[in-house]
């Protein structure tokens, strides 16, 4: 019962963050709109750095989600939560640790495996 | 016993979780592209004042509103440098540019919750500031 409580509280919850995500977006467009009225020369600037900067990191965002969804098909829940989970101790930490050092891309890249994998745990 | 889920699935399921964060991620990066084009390196550099405490305070805080690419920090950290900003700040500014993202916060809100994201972020720039006397003065001793 708890466990269903959980899951519908989740659904919930992850379709508020995807309606902020869209209201978040929309702000961002109001903007550039709104700056672009004052100087639009350096609005399409921006335009075409963001446009530049979403074709570079395309790449390492779909390997994400490979790596995201090959975890989740290979690795066992319980394995990864004794591993890495708050009962793995100094071990998870420098595991951690050791990964965050090792891996490379952007920051977003980061935030998103933490929430893919907090997902999962 | 329990099913397991086919390969497709899995990589189906990261995708959907991805897809709900895209246009979060799509308003950051258009955010730092309106960053990128409206702060310029001339900028970043009037704000400093030549004192290395107040500077490395301000780059702490610079770094944070910065963001993108990590090589583009090691470019305007040697322009800063060039123009007689203290290592101090420098070192900071590169510190938080890469620990803080304060116009990241909102996507690290919603994927990591309110309180974890500020808390993170705040104690980032702190640290910025005081990693950065650490690193110069280490770098003093052994030069």
């Amino acid at each position: 019962m708890n466990e269903m409580k959980k899951g519908v509280d989740k659904g919930t919850k992850n379709k508020a963050r995807g309606k902020n995500s869209y209201y978040f977006l929309g702000g961002v467009i109001i903007l550039y709109f709104i700056l672009f009225l004052f100087d639009s020369a350096r609005t399409l600037q921006a335009v075409k750095i963001s446009g530049k900067t979403i074709i570079q990191v395309a790449p390492v965002f779909l390997l994400v989600i490979i790596f995201m969804g090959l975890i989740e098909y290979f690795l066992d829940k319980k394995m990864i939560s004794r591993h890495l989970g708050e009962s793995a101790g100094i071990k998870g930490w420098l595991f951690a640790v050791i990964a965050g050092i090792l891996s490379h891309g952007p920051f977003m890249s980061g935030i998103l495996c933490l929430r893919i994998y907090r997902l999962r745990v | 016993m329990k099913k397991k889920k086919s390969l497709l699935l899995s990589l189906l399921q990261a995708a959907k979780n991805f897809a709900q964060a895209l246009p979060m991620i799509v308003g950051i990066m258009l955010l730092l592209g309106l960053f990128q084009s409206y702060v310029s390196q001339e900028h970043l550099a009037a704000l400093f004042s030549g004192n290395p405490f107040t500077d490395t305070l301000t780059a702490s805080l610079i770094g944070s509103i910065s963001g993108g690419q990590v090589i583009n920090s090691y470019i305007i950290g040697g322009e800063l440098l060039d123009k007689g900003i203290s290592l101090f700040a420098v070192t900071a500014f590169l510190l938080s540019w890469v620990t803080v993202g304060i116009i990241q916060l909102p996507l690290e809100i919603s994927m990591l919750g309110k309180g974890f994201a500020i808390f993170r972020n705040l104690s980032g720039i702190i640290l910025a500031a005081f990693m950065s006397l650490i690193v110069v003065y280490t770098l003093q001793v052994i030069a």
